[in-house]
C-alpha cells in the first residue's frame, strides 16, 4: 500500500511547532472505540440518514449510529456490525441504495433486505482482475463518476504470487497496476495503466476521477492523477498487459529512454500524462493516501470544492487546488492539518461538514501514537490565513487568500521566494529533485480588495514543480503570517 | 509497663521497645562510633524529626532543610482515644507508646495535675464521626501485615514464617528496632481502620505512608493489630486519674485546657481546632542555643516550665550537640543531599538503595514476599523493591508521580510488597531533584518518531518474540497481562509511558553498566543494527495495545475463528489452501465446514472439525493463506455442476472459462449462504446445509430459466458421480444431492 521511505526529521520538527496554530482553526478529536474492535479504518461512507459506515481491514463493515456524538462514553456512539467475512476491503461508497466495497478480488454490493441493520446479501458488483496471492495486490474503491460508472484501481504485485495448494493463478497478474471501469450493466474494462499503489480514489466536484499513488519505483514523489481512459500514468510494470485485446493502451509498452526527467517523459513516453499535482517528497509527505472533495458548501471552511489528501507515514492531511490549463488538470498542494494519531487512509464528510478520518498503519509505520483509529476534524469557524488558490498565469501566478492581505508586505517581492525542479523518470526507487533553479519574482501586485496578489515571475518552466515560500506576507490588520506559507504548483503547462 | 512477659513477645505491638524517641533514619545510619562530622549530620536529622526547629527558629539558609514535621492531627482525637488514654498520653507519652518522639510537657518537678486535667477536658471535647469499618478478618490481616511491606519498618510477629519461605530457613533476629505501633491497642477498631486507610489524614507528617489498602484490607489489618495483648494500667495509677472509668466533660475545664494547649506550646507541633494560631512564645534561635552544656531539652533530668522532655539517648544528645556546633558550617543543600535527606526523613531507605546506601536489612528480606513462585529464581530482584539509582533518568515524570503519590504504577505483579503512597507536598520535590541529579552527561540519542521505515512496529514484534528473527524477550517479559514463558519479570505493556526512551536504549545497550546486577542479558552486544532494533522495539511497545502479541505469547487459538454461540455459520473470504485466492469458507456450528471458490464458481473442499485460523487474513503483512484447521479434507471433483449434453466444450474448463458468472451470495435468517451464479442464461442458487448427524451435506440447487434445447446435465460434487439430465418445469428446476465422506 505504501512505499519505503526515509524521514526528514528536521522538517518534522518544524511542523510540530505549527500544530498549535492549526488547532485554532481545525480541531481534531479521536473517537472512542469499543473494546476489542480493531478499527483499522480503510473505507468511509456516509449513509443517507447521516450514519457513518466504516470498512475495516480485517474484513468488516461497522455502522456508527451517532457519528457526531462528542461524549467520551463509547456506548453513546452506538457501533453496530453490518457486514463481516470480507477480504480486506479498501474503500466504501454509498450508491444506488446500497454500500459498495472493494475486496481483494471483487467489488461487492452489500444489501440488507430485511432491514435489520445487518447485511444479508453480498452481491458481486464487479470482478475480473487477477489475484495471484501476493500481499501487495491491494484493490481500491469503488467510486462512481459523474455518469454513474463504477471505477476501481489496482496495485501492482510486488514479486510473485502465492503457491497455494489447489490454486493455479500464482503467475496471473492481469490488470495489476490499472484502473478499471464498469458501465452500468456492463463488464469491467481496463481504462488506464501505470499505477504502483493507488490508495486514494475519489471524484472532484464535477465527478472526474482522481487517484493518488506512492513514491517508489517509477514514482519520484507522490502524485495526484487525473484518471481516464487511454492514459498511462507512469509505472512501467503494468504495461505487460498493454497489448491484451481489452487494453486501450495498445502499442504503449515500449521501453522508455534512460536518464530522462518526468518533464521530458511528457514528450518522450507514449501515452504518458504527468500527475496533475506532485507532492514533493518529505516537504509534502511521504505517501499520499485517501482523497476527498470538500462538498460541504462552506461548512468545513473556505475551501469549498477543493480536494483534501491524506498522508500515511507523517499522519497528516494536505489540500489541493486544481484548475484546467490547456485542457488538462494541474494545480498546487498545500499543508493543511497535521497531528493525526496514526496513518491517514481515508476521509469522509459528515452532513454537519466535519471530516471523519480513518486510520491504520499496519504493515508500515507512521507518526503518532496509535496503530489505527478514527478521528474527527471540525472547523472552529475561525478563518485561517491561507493561500486559498494558486493559479497559473502566462507571466506567473495569481495567489488568492482566505483573508485580505496587508498590502505593503504582500506587494514586496522580498516576501516571496520560489524555486522550480523536476524529477527523474526511472525504475530506481524514488528520486531527488533535479535541475533546481530559482524563479525570480519580478513584481507582486495586490488587488484592490486585498484578497489576491499577482506574481509576475521570470523563468517559469513547463513540466516543473514550482515551489513558493510566501513567508513575508502578512494578514491585514495584524502581524500574523500565513498559517502555511508554502505552496507547490505543478506547472505542466503555462496558460496562454 | 507493657503487658506480656518480656522476651516472649509475639505480636508486633509487643516488639522489644527502645527507650528513647525513635527516629528511624537516625537509627538506620548513625551510631556512637561515628566520627563527629558525620554524626553531626545525624543531629541535623534529629533537629528536624524531633521538631526542635518548631520552637527554635533555624537560620534562614537552613529553613528548607529544617522545616520540622507536623505532629498528629488532634481534630476528633476524643473519637479515637477515650479520656483515660488522653490523660495517659498527656502525662507521659512514653507510657502508652514507648519510643514515641512526642516529648512530655509534664515531666518536670513543677508538674501541675490541674493543667493535665484541663488539657484532658479540652482534648476530650474534640470529637468527630468515625465511619464504621467492615468486619475485619484477623488471619487475613496477619498475612497482609507480613507481606505488603509493613515489616520494612515495623517488627514482624515473632516466629511468623512468611509465605513462600523455604522449610528449614531460619529467620534472623532483626537489627533495627520496630517503629512503635503500640498505640494500636488504644485506638477504637474503626478509628484504627480509618487511620490505616489514610494515615496522612491523622499524621500529616507523612512519615507513615498509605499502603493502598482497600477498606476490607484496612479492616483486616486493624483486626490483626488489635489482636495483640492489651496495655495493662496499674491499679494505683487508675485510682490517681480523675474519672478514669466514668468521665464527664466539663466545658469550663475544656476552655482552660485550650489555654494550656497554647502555653505548653502543644500548638507548635499539633494542629487542633479551637486552638487559634497564637504566636508561640519565642524560644531561643537554633543558632543561639547552648551546645556544650546539657541544659534545657538536653538536660539529664526534666526541666521546669514549657521545656519538653524527650528522654533522649546519649548518642542522640551527642549528635544534636554536634549539629548545633556545626550549624554555621552548613552550606546550601546539594541535589544529592536533598535527595538523601528526604529519603532519610521518609525512610525510603527501608526498601530502596540509592548510591549504595540503604535497602532492607537482610533479616527483613524474607518479609518482602513474592506472589509468583517463579520470581524466586530471580534472587533479590524477585522480591525486593528496585534500587533507585538513576531513577530520575529512568522513569518519566508521569510515572514517577504515579509511583510516589498516584495509583497504578506497579509493573512487578510478582512482588507482594506495595509501593506506599506518599503525598505530593512531601515528596514532590524529589522528582525534579532525581531528574537533575541523574542527568547523563553524554546524552543517549534515540529517534522515537515512528517515521523511518525501519521503525515499523511489526519489526519490533518480531524482535520480541520467539522466532527466527526474535531476541526472545518474551522468555522473561510478559505483555498485556499474558505471563512470560519463563521467569516473571516486568510486564512491558507500559514501557512507553513508564520509561524515558533514552534510558530504554541505554539499558538495552549496556544492562550491567546502567543497572548493575540486573538479570537483563546484554542482548544487543555486537548487534550491528542495535540502534535501529531498539527503536523498532519502542515503536511496537508504543502501539502495544493495538498490536498482536509476539510469537511465543500468542496462543495457538487466538485467531481461530469459531462459529458464534447463536448457531449461525461463519462466512469468511480469504486465501485458502485447497481453494485459492477467492475462497469463501463456510463454517457450520456442528464442526463441518466447506469452501466455495468464487473464481471457479464452485464448491471446492469440505472438512470436519475446527474451521480456520484468521491470522494470515487479519493481521499478517504477507497474507499467508489460511489452512483448513480440522481434518478429513475432502476435495470435490474439478468440474462444473452443469453442462450441455450436446456441446463439445471440454469439461475441464472451470469458472468463467466455462461460461459461469459469479454473482455473490444471500444469507438466510439463520445465516446460511446461498451462492448465486449464472450460466447459459440460467440463474442458479446453490446451497449446502449439514445433514442432521453432521455426516455430510445436503445440497440444493434451484435453477431458473430454461433449457435452450441442447439438453443440460448435472454433475454432483463427489469425485466420480455420474451426470444426470436436468428437467425444467415452468422455467424452474430443483436438484438435490447428499454428500457424505
Amino acid at each position: 500500500m505504501v512505499k519505503q521511505c526515509t524521514a526528514l526529521m528536521v522538517l518534522l520538527m518544524g511542523w510540530t511547532t505549527l500544530q498549535a496554530g492549526e488547532d485554532e482553526f481545525y480541531q481534531l478529536t479521536p473517537y472512542p472505540l469499543p473494546t476489542g474492535l480493531k478499527l483499522e479504518a480503510s473505507g468511509l461512507a456516509v449513509l443517507p440518514d447521516g450514519k457513518l459506515a466504516v470498512a475495516i481491514r480485517k474484513g468488516e463493515v461497522w455502522i456508527l449510529q451517532n457519528p457526531t456524538e462528542t461524549s467520551k462514553d463509547v456506548k453513546k456512539y452506538q457501533w453496530k456490525r453490518f457486514a463481516s467475512g470480507l477480504h480486506e476491503p479498501l474503500g466504501l461508497t454509498w450508491h444506488d441504495g446500497a454500500l459498495y466495497t472493494t475486496q481483494r478480488s471483487e467489488v461487492t454490493r452489500l444489501e440488507d433486505h430485511d432491514a435489520d441493520g445487518v447485511a444479508d446479501a453480498y452481491l458481486t458488483a464487479a470482478k475480473g482482475w487477477a489475484v495471484s496471492g501476493n500481499y501487495h495486490e491491494y484493490a481500491y474503491g469503488p467510486v462512481f463518476d459523474a455518469q454513474g460508472n463504477l471505477w476501481v484501481t489496482l496495485n501492482i504485485n510486488m514479486g510473485g504470487g502465492q503457491k497455494i495448494k489447489g490454486f493455479s493463478g500464482a503467475e496471473n497478474f492481469r490488470w495489476r497496476g490499472w484502473s478499471m471501469r464498469q458501465k452500468s450493466g456492463g463488464e469491467l474494462e481496463p481504462m488506464s495503466a501505470g499505477f504502483r499503489s493507488p490508495i486514494g480514489l475519489a471524484t472532484n466536484a464535477v465527478g472526474d476521477i482522481f487517484a493518488t499513488d506512492q513514491q517508489g519505483n517509477w514514482w519520484a514523489a507522490g502524485p495526484l492523477i487525473h484518471v481516464r481512459k487511454g492514459v498511462f500514468h507512469g509505472h512501467q510494470d503494468s504495461l505487460r498487459d498493454a497489448d491484451l485485446p481489452e487494453s486501450p493502451l495498445k502499442g504503449v509498452a515500449v521501453k522508455p529512454p534512460k536518464g530522462i526527467t518526468t518533464a521530458q517523459a511528457i514528450k518522450q513516453v507514449k501515452a504518458y500524462v504527468p500527475p496533475a499535482v506532485w507532492f514533493p517528497y518529505n516537504k509534502m509527505g511521504n505517501s499520499t493516501t485517501g482523497i476527498r472533495c470538500d462538498r460541504t458548501g462552506g461548512k468545513f471552511g473556505p475551501f469549498a470544492d477543493q480536494l483534501f489528501v491524506g498522508e500515511f507515514t507523517m499522519s497528516f492531511i494536505s489540500r489541493v487546488f486544481l484548475e484546467k490549463v490547456k485542457g488538462e488538470y494541474q494545480g498546487a498542494c498545500f499543508r493543511f492539518r497535521q497531528g493525526m494519531q496514526s496513518a491517514v487512509l481515508q476521509m469522509e464528510y459528515l452532513p454537519d461538514g466535519s471530516m471523519v478520518i480513518g486510520e491504520s498503519n499496519r504493515g508500515w509505520n507512521s507518526l503518532g501514537t496509535r496503530s489505527y483509529g478514527l478521528e474527527r476534524l471540525t472547523w472552529t469557524g475561525k478563518m485561517p490565513f491561507e493561500i486559498k488558490k494558486m493559479e497559473a498565469r502566462p507571466q506567473g501566478f495569481r495567489l488568492t487568500f482566505t483573508k485580505p492581505v496587508e498590502a505593503k508586505s504582500a506587494a514586496d517581492v522580498k516576501s516571496y521566494a520560489m524555486i522550480s525542479y523536476t524529477y527523474p523518470y526511472q525504475q530506481a526507487y524514488g528520486g531527488d529533485e533535479l535541475e533546481t533553479k530559482q524563479v525570480k519574482i519580478v513584481t507582486a501586485k495586490v488587488s484592490s480588495d486585498g484578497m489576491s496578489v499577482m506574481l509576475q515571475c521570470a523563468g517559469l518552466r513547463e513540466g516543473y514543480v514550482h515551489e513558493l515560500h510566501a513567508d513575508g506576507v502578512k494578514a491585514k490588520g495584524g502581524s500574523a503570517g500565513l498559517l502555511h506559507p508554502e505552496a507547490f504548483y505543478t506547472l505542466n503547462a503555462i496558460p496562454e | 509497663m507493657l503487658g506480656g512477659a518480656a522476651g516472649v513477645s509475639a505480636h508486633p505491638a509487643q516488639a522489644e521497645p527502645v527507650d528513647y524517641p525513635l527516629v528511624v533514619g537516625f537509627e538506620r545510619f548513625y551510631s556512637v562510633d561515628d566520627d563527629e562530622d558525620y554524626l553531626a549530620e545525624g543531629g541535623m536529622l534529629l533537629l528536624n524529626e524531633l521538631n526542635c526547629v518548631r520552637c527554635h527558629t533555624p537560620p534562614e539558609k537552613l529553613k528548607s532543610r529544617l522545616q520540622g514535621r507536623q505532629a498528629t492531627n488532634l481534630e476528633g482525637v476524643a473519637s479515637r482515644l477515650d479520656a483515660l488514654d488522653i490523660e495517659l498520653m498527656i502525662r507521659n507519652p512514653r507510657f502508652v507508646k514507648r519510643g514515641t518522639i512526642m516529648p512530655s510537657l509534664f515531666a518536670g518537678p513543677d508538674r501541675d495535675l490541674g493543667e493535665i486535667k484541663a488539657l484532658k477536658h479540652y482534648l476530650a471535647s474534640q470529637k468527630e464521626v468515625v465511619e464504621p469499618m467492615p468486619k475485619g478478618d484477623e488471619e487475613a490481616g496477619q498475612v497482609l501485615y507480613h507481606e505488603i511491606g509493613c515489616v520494612a519498618c515495623h517488627a514482624p510477629e515473632t516466629d511468623y514464617r512468611p509465605q513462600g519461605l523455604l522449610e528449614g530457613t531460619e529467620l534472623e533476629l532483626l537489627g533495627l528496632p520496630s517503629v512503635p505501633l503500640s498505640m494500636v491497642d488504644r485506638y477504637s477498631i474503626d478509628a484504627l481502620g480509618r487511620f490505616l486507610l489514610q494515615p496522612q489524614h491523622l499524621r500529616p507528617s507523612g512519615r507513615m505512608p498509605g499502603m493502598k489498602l482497600s477498606e476490607q484490607e484496612a479492616a483486616n489489618l486493624a483486626a490483626y493489630l488489635k489482636s495483640g495483648p492489651q496495655i495493662k494500667i496499674p491499679k494505683e495509677l487508675l485510682s490517681e486519674i480523675d474519672g478514669a472509668n466514668d468521665f464527664k466533660l466539663d466545658a469550663k475545664l475544656a476552655e482552660q485546657g485550650r489555654k494550656v494547649f497554647l502555653e505548653k506550646k502543644c500548638v507548635a507541633c499539633h494542629a487542633a481546632p479551637g486552638a487559634e494560631k497564637l504566636a508561640v512564645k519565642v524560644a531561643k534561635k537554633l543558632a543561639d542555643l547552648e551546645f556544650v552544656k546539657k541544659v534545657g531539652c538536653l538536660a539529664d533530668v526534666p526541666s521546669v516550665g514549657a521545656v519538653p522532655w524527650y528522654y533522649l539517648d546519649q548518642v542522640q544528645i551527642k549528635a544534636i550537640q554536634l549539629a548545633l556546633k556545626n550549624l554555621f558550617k552548613q552550606g546550601d543543600e546539594s541535589l544529592v543531599q536533598q535527595i538523601d535527606h528526604t529519603m532519610m526523613r521518609y525512610d525510603c531507605y527501608a526498601c530502596h538503595t540509592r548510591d549504595g546506601k540503604g535497602g532492607p536489612e537482610t533479616s527483613r528480606e524474607p518479609f518482602f514476599g513474592v506472589r509468583d513462585i517463579g520470581a524466586m529464581s530471580l534472587g533479590r530482584w524477585g522480591n525486593l523493591p528496585p534500587p533507585l539509582d538513576l531513577v530520575g533518568r529512568k522513569l518519566t515524570r508521569n510515572w514517577l508521580e504515579k509511583m510516589l503519590w498516584g495509583h497504578g504504577g506497579e509493573v512487578r505483579p510478582y512482588v507482594s510488597t506495595r509501593m506506599p503512597q506518599f503525598r505530593k507536598a512531601d515528596v514532590g520535590h524529589l522528582i525534579v531533584a532525581f531528574e537533575k541529579a541523574d542527568v547523563k552527561e553524554e546524552p543517549v540519542e534515540i529517534d522515537v518518531s515512528g517515521l523511518p521505515s525501519y521503525q515499523r512496529g511489526h519489526y519490533g514484534r518480531d524482535l520480541m518474540g520467539i522466532n527466527k528473527k526474535g531476541l526472545g524477550c518474551v522468555n522473561c517479559h510478559g505483555l498485556k497481562g499474558v505471563k512470560s514463558l519463563g521467569a516473571p519479570v516486568i510486564d512491558l505493556s507500559h514501557t512507553v509511558e513508564r520509561l524515558r526512551p533514552e534510558y530504554f536504549k541505554e539499558l538495552l545497550l549496556d544492562p550491567q553498566g546502567t543497572n548493575p546486577g540486573t538479570l537483563m542479558p546484554p542482548m544487543f552486544l555486537q548487534r550491528k543494527k542495535a540502534n535501529q532494533e531498539i527503536e523498532q522495539l519502542w515503536t511496537y511497545l508504543k502501539e502495544i495495545d493495538q498490536r498482536r502479541l509476539p510469537d511465543g505469547l500468542l496462543k495457538g487459538d487466538d485467531y481461530e475463528v469459531k462459529p458464534d454461540k447463536d448457531g449461525r455459520p461463519i462466512v469468511f473470504r480469504t486465501f485458502l489452501e485447497g481453494v485459492g485466492t477467492q475462497a469463501i469458507a463456510v463454517g457450520f456450528p456442528g464442526g463441518i465446514n466447506v469452501a466455495f471458490d468464487a473464481e471457479e464458481v464452485r464448491w471446492k473442499i469440505a472438512w470436519r472439525g475446527k474451521f480456520i485460523d484468521a491470522l494470515g487474513t487479519w493481521d499478517d503483512r504477507y497474507c499467508t493463506p489460511a489452512v483448513p484447521l480440522g481434518e478429513k479434507v475432502e476435495s470435490f471433483a474439478a468440474a462444473m455442476p452443469l453442462g450441455l449434453q450436446t456441446n463439445g466444450i471440454p469439461v475441464k474448463r472451470l469458472g468463467s472459462q466455462a461460461g459461469f458468472k459469479m454473482q455473490g451470495f444471500h444469507l438466510d435468517k439463520q445465516g446460511v449462504p446461498t451462492f448465486l451464479y449464472q450460466w447459459q442464461g440460467i440463474s442458479i442458487e446453490d446451497s449446502l446445509e449439514p445433514l442432521k448427524d453432521n455426516k455430510g451435506f445436503k445440497r440444493t440447487l434451484v435453477l431458473k430459466g430454461a433449457d435452450s434445447g441442447k439438453g443440460i446435465y448435472f454433475r454432483g460434487l463427489k469425485q466420480g458421480t455420474k451426470k444426470q439430465a436436468v428437467k425444467f418445469e415452468n422455467g424452474k428446476a430443483v436438484i438435490e444431492e447428499e454428500i457424505t465422506w
